[in-house]
């Protein structure tokens, strides 16, 4: 496979922001869940966890959202008419993402903001709609990343084409994706939110240790189901994709396994890969439950192993994303292939199949001091967050 | 003659809904932009004052404007992604022209929007764990932030105002129209591969001018009829053989039958590809001659609407204020708003409203006659009721003996924007005018403008005689309005300029109707989203009143470390 500039910059900031968007969906159900019970059985501990966590849901949302901005930007500088077929098109999944994400936003925002300044009940009900809007965020991107797989519910009418929205929301790639993301979403949070309150714990023993034991005591049998189920989840998935053989045959080739003909390319060690990950967060939570089974349950080593299961978690989420991505390389539609795609009425058979291929990017926006300039301020960008990552998180009042 | 119905004018253009949602949405966004470009900048000068004084009031009231900023901007962020998404989905092929050829300043946008949300939220999560000097860096690069992405966003923007390369097509030394001779022309760069297959004499015959050469291409003014008709065509997935172009290729080309099913889309990417080349790729939107002025006006909307509001906000708190040392912190923080804003409206009038309006009346004299509404029947034109028309002259022109454009002519004789298209024996191009009704936009925008301006000259009077602490209630009582006026005047300024330059969507290269999805959403569809971008607004007031206003009522001095 050919290095081009124009994928590795889509897929660093797609990397990125989907890593952090997994965050967001699984903070923004547990934060109003932590609070809630909290505030039902008088547990303070468990109020002030929810609050802390709100902090790094606010910064990991505004993460999120500058590289999901980026992700945008660089896929209609470098596939105009690629973005033009898919903004036509899957115009109502869209919708549907955008308002659920500004309806998120705001949630975050008053929620936040609102802190003891609300009444309880209508501070739950704004983490309610938080959750809410949080779980229905995937459910309109995911659709068309569904229509990516395959465009089930695509017809053409006489002034272009147009979604059946019903037909789309029943293609088969699409609620086994919908909901291993969900499920996924929530476990990789609540490891990461154990790993988050070790590293809190490592550093400060004493002040920390009441945190880490309860994020221990709530998250880690949700998590080890929430792992359990994602097994089946996504091989769901995997088996969904038969349906889009290219895509499916690039995955399984390097265990021998492909449908109807043979693969393009070989992405299986992405798939290894993935599971490698998956296997060393059961590893970590067995060592978790081994340690509590001896009654050592606050110990550096299992610390240790909670950082190890949180880094996996949001390693499998990224390996997983990827994989989903390259398999269907270099194509944007997965199971159209270029005669396929020029069968289509015209012009929109013309745009898919001149469009439908990664490789035919816009040259303009590839051009030399253009990647320079890309690489040098993204540089620039990753410093900055770190900087912004050890402000927030990190740094101490100088008070 | 009986009088012109404004409003049917401007529904007339169709997509009616569509375009009201995008009026909402992106018109609640550009609210929400004037502070976050006003307030950080504020904000930067009162730490430069508290190094100047080690008063630390001043760095208090740096913390409110950050404070300002940081809820205003999430909002923006929210709003903004809303509007990236929008034009995406209802206006798919804008973003797609956008992408291909004006792609860079919205990539380089992207870093200054991952400037702003970082540093905003660093500034503000990390307000007290910074010293002093780190919150002044911070706080330089969040205004610098807003400020260079704004530019970013308005360098496309300019770019559909006024594409580069654009001749216009008036003259205000004669007062005539050049549409006869196929103006306005763009300047093009066709690859030699595609104009050695054209027939020079016939595209002479159709005003196509020849400028020169270039390594690789020839260098052409066309007319842009021509032009709008080919992007049509590339849309529409026009193949050579189905063209306008077939008229103008030579008869060896015309017969070559894998000639004839090259895809139009495919000449005008070359040939648009080889134009930004020409330019230089990075640089061809700022050379827009709208880009300059645009920058300048925008900023200065910011500013100035940014000034009104803080000065409303610290203004008002004095009217009850009690307790006297913040009273004190109060006075300090509403003659600094004062004086800000009566420097920054007459910048805004002067300089960069002026040098906004210049560029109009020769770029976009279409635009500039609707301004102006001049002779046209049955019509309350404000530039013939206040009779400014020597003024308009000198200020667009320079000269008394300049002529101003006549939206009345216009009426009679606009239509020459089609001609050319009929005798290629093709659809015309839309002959719908600008639309009457920015005369009283544009002029709503200047009126506004003036009583604001003479509003801060009266308060800053008082404050140069020491006498801010006994400014009459009745000018305090103003206060609200003048703040409401503000954001008034500046989205009157932003209609003014997006409507005055309908039809186009990219003026002289695709009309509104080239630019709208096949996909229309029904009108309950786009009523509901208009709703909820509403709501997002209404939200951000109440945010704003809950957050920042009903605290400050305990009359509380904020801690700062220092």
């Amino acid at each position: 496979m050919m290095f081009y500039s124009s994928i590795f910059w889509l897929a660093f900031n797609f990397g990125i922001h989907i890593v952090m968007v997994n965050l967001v969906i699984g903070l923004a159900v547990l934060i109003p869940l932590l609070n809630y019970l909290g505030m039902k059985h008088g547990d303070q501990l468990t109020v002030s966890m929810a609050r802390r966590l709100m902090k790094y849901y606010a910064a990991t949302y505004g993460i999120a959202g500058v590289f999901g901005t980026a992700f945008t930007v660089f896929l209609f500088s470098y596939y105009p008419f690629a973005t033009l077929v898919i903004g036509t098109v899957a115009i109502v999944p869209f919708a549907i993402a955008i308002a659920m994400v500004a309806l998120n936003f705001f949630s975050l925002i008053t929620y936040w903001y609102g802190w003891d300044r609300w009444s309880p009940r209508t501070h739950n009900f704004i983490g309610f709609l938080m959750a809410a809007s949080a779980l229905l965020i995937p459910f309109g991107f995911r659709g068309v990343f569904a229509f990516l797989n395959k465009p089930v519910g695509l017809y053409f009418t006489q002034s272009g084409p147009s979604l059946n929205v019903a037909e789309a929301y029943s293609n088969p790639t699409f609620w086994p994706l919908y909901l291993s993301s969900i499920v996924g979403a929530l476990t990789a949070t609540m490891i990461a939110i154990m790993a988050g309150f070790a590293i809190a714990y490592l550093k400060h023993p004493d002040n920390e240790k009441a945190y880490f034991e309860a994020a221990l005591r709530k998250f880690f049998i949700p998590s080890l189901v929430g792992l359990l189920l994602m097994v089946p989840l996504m091989f769901a998935y995997l088996m969904s994709l038969t349906g889009v053989p290219y895509k499916f045959n690039n995955i399984m080739v390097g265990f021998g396994v492909t449908i109807g003909g043979d693969a393009a390319y070989n992405f299986t060690w992405i798939f290894v890969l993935h599971l490698a990950l998956v296997a060393l967060q059961f590893i970590a939570l067995v060592y978790i439950a081994y340690a509590a089974f001896r009654g050592n349950l606050l110990s550096r080593h299992v610390a240790f192993w909670s950082v190890i299961g949180g880094a996996a978690a949001l390693g499998t989420i990224e390996a997983g994303e990827m994989l989903n991505a390259f398999s269907q390389f270099p194509r944007f539609i997965a199971s159209l292939n270029a005669t396929q795609a020029a069968s289509l009425p015209k012009p929109w058979g013309t745009f898919i199949a001149a469009y439908n291929n990664l490789t035919n990017y816009n040259t303009l926006a590839a051009a030399s001091f253009g990647q320079f300039f890309t690489s040098f301020m993204m540089a620039i960008m990753i410093v900055v967050i770190i900087v912004f990552i050890y402000v927030v998180f990190f740094k101490g009042s100088s008070k | 003659m009986s009088g012109i119905n404004v409003w049917q004018q401007l529904v007339d253009y169709g997509s009616w809904s569509t375009r009201g949602m995008s009026i909402v949405g992106i018109g609640i966004h550009w609210g929400i932009l004037q502070y976050v470009l006003g307030l950080p900048f504020m904000a930067f000068i009162a730490e430069l004052i508290y190094f100047k004084t080690k008063d630390p009031d001043w760095m208090r009231i740096a913390k409110v404007l950050v404070k300002g900023t940081a809820l205003v901007f999430a909002v923006g962020a929210a709003t903004g992604t809303l509007v990236e998404f929008g034009l995406i989905t209802v206006w798919p092929r804008v973003l797609t022209a956008v992408g291909k050829w004006l792609y860079f300043p919205m990539y380089a946008e992207v870093f200054a929007f991952i400037m702003e949300v970082l540093v905003i939220y660093m500034l503000w999560y990390g307000w007290d764990k910074l010293s002093p000097k780190a919150r002044l860096v911070l706080t330089f690069f969040a205004f610098v932030g807003p400020w260079y992405s704004g530019a970013m966003i308005v360098a496309a923007n300019a770019y559909m105002q006024i594409p580069t390369g654009l001749i216009p097509d008036y003259n205000a030394t004669t007062g005539q129209w050049l549409y006869a001779e196929g103006y306005p022309k763009l300047t093009l760069v066709i690859p030699n591969s595609i104009a050695s297959l054209l027939n020079v004499t016939t595209l002479q015959s159709l005003h196509v001018q020849i400028m020169g050469t270039t390594s690789d291409g020839v260098i052409a003014a066309v007319p842009v009829t021509i032009v709008d008709r080919l992007v049509y065509e590339s849309f529409a997935g026009y193949t050579l053989n189905q063209s306008i172009l077939k008229l103008v290729l030579k008869p060896s080309a015309l017969n070559d039958p894998g000639l004839a099913a090259v895809p139009v889309l495919n000449v005008v990417n070359s040939i648009m590809d080889s134009t930004v080349r020409y330019y230089n790729i990075y640089l061809y939107l700022f050379e827009s001659p709208d880009f300059a002025p645009s920058v300048m006006h925008s900023i200065g909307a910011g500013l100035t609407v940014s000034g009104f509001t803080a000065m409303a906000g610290f203004g008002t708190r004095l009217l009850s204020v009690k307790d006297k040392r913040y009273k004190e912190y109060l006075l300090k923080a509403f003659k600094f708003s004062v004086v800000f804003s009566l420097i920054v409206i007459i910048y805004q009038g002067l300089i960069a409203g002026h040098e906004m309006g210049v560029a109009v009346a020769h770029y976009q004299p279409e635009k500039f006659a609707a301004f102006e509404g001049l002779g046209v029947p049955g019509f309350t034109s404000i530039a013939e009721l206040l009779h400014t028309g020597p003024i308009e002259k000198l200020l667009a022109y320079g000269t008394l003996s300049a002529h101003l454009p006549n939206y009345g002519y216009l009426m009679t004789h606009y239509s020459g924007w089609g001609n050319l298209s009929p005798t290629l024996g093709v659809p015309g191009t839309s002959t719908y005018l600008p639309p009457l009704i920015v005369d009283y936009a544009y002029y709503a925008m200047v009126v506004f403008g003036i009583a604001l301006g003479v509003y801060a000259l009266i308060l800053t009077g008082y404050i140069a005689f020491h006498r801010a602490d006994r400014i009459p209630r009745f000018w305090l009582y103003l206060l609200v309005p003048a703040a409401v006026l503000a954001q008034l005047s500046s989205y009157m300024g932003w209609a003014a300029r997006e409507m005055g330059r309908l039809p186009w969507v990219v003026y002289g290269m695709m009309t509104l109707s080239d630019t709208i999805t096949v996909n229309v959403p029904p009108a309950w569809g786009e009523a509901l989203f208009s709703v909820f971008y509403i709501v997002i607004g209404a939200a951000l007031v109440y945010a704003v009143y809950r957050f920042l206003w009903v605290p400050s009522k305990r009359e509380v001095l904020d801690e700062v470390t220092y």
